[in-house]
């Protein structure tokens, strides 16, 4: 970890991680060749399974160790375990008594858990870097900027993706998976005063084949997370003063939702990515500076 | 439409009233432009007396904003009625931009950040 | 509708109008008390751009108006009883897919009903029998993206662009299947933006947030609401920043609830339709005299 205070004339840009599970980790590779380039995060924004990769590298951990952490967080058990009650309140609402606070179809506690014995009890604000992590306000389908309180309550929030798992509870909102709001909330670092900003973005995957009602469900949940990336996205480029630069790894391996053993793979992409816009990017910056400073 | 201008500390008050849209978003510009050459770059829009906002004049706030911001300033927007709220919640605005309930928590929160 | 007699399309150098109306199920009809508005002040509507429940009163429209309360009770009967079946077979198929064949029938309801309302209402005219040009919004259900329909069938243009997922089944067009144009573009005014129009009257509304959320369909439903809100504001935030002249936006406030089986509320709001369009009138009437000054 390296907590020293960061140079405030040093060249930096704030750094957006969208939704996209594990393919999030490709974040790790931007932030791998920022660092190289002797670039810094001066602020990191986290949606969905990119906010825990926004709070790992906020709290300062290297690519090394920002991979083993994934290994330990990111494994199958946080949804092996079926919630038979949730199915049956699924499929019996009047019967076993449906409500939202507790419906979900996975079994919370290995998830809760898992980020509970990493994070501890490790706050938002006291994280080396400002961190802001994404929900969504089950009530009114708001985004919710969580940028203080427990690092590990905000990211059950930010990834309780309805179905799978049921919403939190925080600060008197029901909360559910940021994506929900902006699968990529650009918006954050620009309220935040965010100049050169780096969005690394997924679009959902479309299903093969449409089969069953879940199926139906989920490609149409991509369809509209992906319409709503694409036009949150042309709004953040046309209202932000200076650069929204996109990293969209395109990765030639299919990565499925538990796909650790890629994990170097889809690092590097994330790095090739960032290191082919390190030239543009240092050009902002001058140029950026020349505003300011003028 | 009309635009007054004051200065509070090292903040730029500009106070609109009336309608903010395609026939006075020229005026408004100017009126923006005006302050921006002169350097003074952290504003506050006072949206009290406004009425009425369109495309047109929220696109004349938005070059503002990106314009004084670029620079290393900021427009905030202060006390917004509910009728104007909501095309500002609808336009994206209330996303990106910073907004307080009157102007003097507009003009003070420069002097935290 | 008073719609003058030349044709606006053929005079370079005038503005072109666009109504755009968007996604809203039974809310739509407050479109209708829009038009009320607009009809009586003589506003002059090139082209009509509408997704789903909007594509009623945006074929209207296009077919040259009329009497806008006829239009609505028309609206409200077609309406009625569309939402009542249960198709068995289509739950079972949602359900049990392997057993009932699921692929083609996802869908809740029984569409029977609907087709032949929608048959009653659109017989076999075409989008080209119309006064002005029309575009209906529908979304590609395997590429996600959005699909204009702009001639042929209404009835098909209509029957996909109102096709809610998992409630109706979809509908087939050229071999692509097609489902409610809400789920990209619930408020198309980039079509009209692409067609040409430098004025655009926008008619949206928000998706009504479900309280309960008392099982699983409600859930989902809820969720749908949730992403399609946000679709529209980010859209309606880029298009109105991106277009070169002018949105004018008319967002009735509706302070109750509507679900897709309430048409009772049809008069009702028609009357909050005319109410939000009474609000930007002013400026509406404003914008086309300074128009018409520097045109001339």
């Amino acid at each position: 970890m390296n907590a020293s205070p960061r140079d405030p004339a040093a060249p930096a840009v704030s750094l957006v991680i969208g939704s996209g599970s594990v393919k999030c980790a490709a974040a790790i590779g931007v932030v791998k060749a920022l660092t190289e380039e002797g670039i810094a995060v001066e602020r990191f924004v986290g949606c969905s399974a990119g906010a825990i990769f926004a709070a790992v590298l906020a709290l300062g951990y290297g690519a090394q160790e920002s991979m083993d952490a994934t290994r330990r967080l990111w494994t199958s058990d946080i949804t092996a375990k079926r919630n038979t009650m949730g199915m049956l309140r699924a499929l019996a609402p009047r019967l076993f008594g449906f409500k939202v606070e507790s419906f979900g179809l996975r079994d919370d506690r290995p998830k809760d858990q898992m980020l509970n014995a990493f994070f501890g009890d490790r706050r938002i604000e006291d994280a080396g870097t400002p961190l802001h992590i994404t929900a969504t306000d089950f009530a009114n389908g708001e985004l919710v900027d969580l940028d203080r309180g427990s690092i590990a309550d905000a990211i059950r929030a930010s990834v309780a993706l309805p179905f799978a798992f049921a919403p939190v509870r925080l600060g008197g909102k029901l909360l559910v998976d940021g994506y929900l709001a902006d699968p990529l909330p650009v918006s954050v670092a620009i309220k935040h005063g965010g100049r050169v900003i780096i969005a690394v973005g997924f679009e959902s995957p479309y299903q093969e084949r449409i089969g069953s009602a879940g199926r139906f469900a989920f490609q149409l949940s991509a369809i509209m997370s992906n319409n709503l990336l694409k036009s949150r996205f042309s709004f953040h480029s046309v209202a932000h003063h200076s650069e929204v630069i996109a990293i969209i790894p395109e990765f030639r391996q299919r990565i499925r939702l538990f796909d650790t053993e890629k994990l170097p793979y889809i690092v590097e992409e994330g790095e090739a990515c960032m290191r082919a816009q390190i030239p543009y990017l240092r050009e902002l910056l001058a140029a950026d500076r020349a505003a300011v400073a003028s | 439409m009309n635009v007054t201008i004051s200065q509070q500390d090292a903040v730029t008050v500009v106070a609109i009233s009336g309608s903010v849209d395609s026939l006075s978003a020229d005026k408004l510009t100017e009126s923006f432009v005006g302050e921006l050459n002169a350097g003074r770059v952290k504003l506050v829009a006072d949206f009290a007396a406004v009425s009425y906002t369109s495309s047109a004049g929220l696109r004349s706030v938005l070059a503002a904003v990106k314009e004084s911001r670029r620079s290393g300033g900021d427009l905030r927007i202060a006390a917004v009625q509910p009728d104007v709220l909501r095309v500002l919640s609808l336009s994206g605005f209330t996303s990106i931009i910073k907004m307080y309930d009157g102007v003097a928590a507009a003009v003070s929160s420069y002097g935290q950040a | 509708m008073n719609l003058p007699k030349a044709s606006r399309r053929d005079s370079p150098g005038r503005h072109r109008l666009a109504l755009v109306i968007g996604s809203g199920g039974l809310k739509c009809a407050a479109a209708f008390g829009a038009m009320k508005v607009l009809q009586r002040e003589a506003i002059p509507i090139d082209m009509v751009v509408a997704c789903s429940g909007g594509a009623f009163c945006g074929f209207w429209a296009a077919d040259g108006g009329g009497d806008a309360d006829a239009a609505a009770s028309r609206f409200q009967q077609a309406s009625q009883g569309v939402f009542d079946r249960v198709s068995y077979r289509g739950v079972l198929a949602t359900v049990l897919p392997k057993f009932f064949g699921g692929r083609k029938n996802i869908g809740i309801l029984d569409d029977r009903r609907l087709n032949r309302n929608l048959h009653d209402f659109f017989g076999e005219r075409r989008f080209e029998d119309l006064k002005l040009p029309l575009h209906l919004v529908a979304t590609d259900f395997d590429t996600g993206e959005k699909q204009v329909l702009s001639s042929g069938r209404l009835f098909d243009a209509i029957r996909a662009s109102i096709a809610i997922p998992l409630v109706f089944p979809p509908w087939e067009v050229a071999g692509r299947r097609l489902v409610d144009g809400a789920a990209c573009d619930p408020l198309p005014i980039d079509i009209a933006v692409r067609e040409g129009a430098d004025i655009i009257i926008a008619i949206g509304f928000e998706e009504s947030l479900q309280t309960g959320g008392g099982s699983g369909m409600g859930l989902v439903m809820q969720l749908k609401t949730i992403v399609v809100n946000n679709l529209y504001r980010s859209q309606y935030a880029f298009y109105s920043l991106s277009h070169h002249a002018e949105v004018v936006p008319i967002i009735p406030e509706i302070g109750f609830s509507v679900g897709l089986g309430d048409t009772h509320r049809v008069p009702q709001l028609v009357d909050l339709g005319a109410q939000a369009t009474e609000r930007e009138v002013g400026y509406l009437r404003r914008l086309l005299a300074a128009r018409e000054t520097s045109a001339a």
